[in-house]
């Protein structure tokens, strides 16, 4: 009896804990070149996060899909702090409206931004975005990073390094439980169920990193 | 040990002060700001006698904050004659923050 409530307590302290995503960090382009189907995604997702009253970090940009985020949660009276370092804002690239922490080196507003997050998403960008996302699945192998990372799939856009990353589990550079690392959704609608169904993961997963 | 501004005394404490002032904004959750607080301590302590050394809470004072446009944290203004005189952003060497308030002095 006592340990079948033990469980239920367990299960229902789980479920709040899933529930409760109070922040995340967002990685994607800065590039304001990109096509309009992307913008339109960072617009959408900046509206469910605004919504759903999620405090987003992202990279402190003023263009591209991050001038777009930050514009979206701004407008829908959401909550968004940048993480920048100095030399890009000394270069005028912060977003003027939004509030920074104003970091020295990228690899410190790269620690930054993978601590303080319940989870992280990954929209389409160029090699910052994609050495971000990598280095967050890199944490995760290891067991230092144990939050959901989301991939929005925005037009197809992931579909090279997701064939990258099965040609590694095929020809055994990482193992098959290491798909359960990242969580790929195709729409903004979906990224808050992408987080919430997110498989479990904890520190112990040092054990499955090697190979 | 540098002083504690609040919206309410920072009229008095620094816009009315004769010897120049440096106030470094700063917030609890902001990790450049704990590199920059122990230095400002330490200028406060060094530089006693010409100059007021102040700290202040974004936070908890809104009002100083939006009044001068801070954004981005850690920030350092420098006042003379109740003016910003200089400004540094982010966590830089004492080095940097001890030129800066010389060169008011």
């Amino acid at each position: 009896m006592e340990l079948c409530l033990k469980v239920i307590l367990w299960q229902s302290w789980k479920l709040c804990f899933k529930i409760m995503i109070s922040s995340v960090s967002v990685f994607c382009a800065s590039s304001q070149k990109v096509d309009q189907v992307y913008f339109h995604d960072a617009l959408e997702l900046g509206e469910i996060l605004a919504h759903n009253q999620i405090s987003v970090l992202y990279g402190g940009g003023a263009i591209g899909l991050m001038g777009c985020l930050a514009d979206t949660i701004l407008k829908n009276g959401g909550k968004i702090t940048g993480i920048i370092p100095r030399f890009m804002l000394e270069q005028g690239w912060s977003h003027k409206k939004v509030n920074h922490i104003v970091v020295e080196t990228m690899h410190e507003r790269k620690k930054k931004l993978a601590e303080n997050a319940d989870a992280i998403i990954a929209m389409p960008g160029g090699v910052g975005t994609m050495e971000e996302l990598l280095e967050m699945i890199t944490l995760k192998q290891l067991g230092k990073l144990v939050v959901p990372i989301v991939i929005l799939n925005t037009n197809g856009f992931f579909n090279p390094l997701l064939s990258l990353f099965e040609q590694m589990i095929e020809q055994h550079f990482m193992r098959d439980i290491h798909r359960n690392l990242w969580t790929l959704v195709n729409k903004p609608s979906e990224v808050m169920n992408g987080i919430q169904n997110a498989p479990e993961w904890d520190g112990s997963a040092i054990k499955y990193a090697p190979a | 040990m540098a002083l504690e501004l609040t919206d309410k005394n920072f009229e008095e404490v620094v816009l009315k002060s004769q010897k120049p002032v440096i106030v470094d904004f700063w917030a609890a959750w902001c990790g450049p700001c704990r590199m920059v607080g122990p230095i400002v301590d330490e200028i406060g302590e060094e530089y006693k006698d010409k100059a007021i050394v102040a700290k202040l809470d974004v936070d908890n004072n809104p009002g100083t904050t939006v009044r001068f446009g801070i954004r981005n944290i850690p920030t350092v203004l420098f006042f003379k004659n109740g003016q910003v005189a200089d400004k540094q952003v982010g966590a830089v060497p004492k080095s940097n923050l001890v030129a800066k308030l010389e060169a008011l002095l």
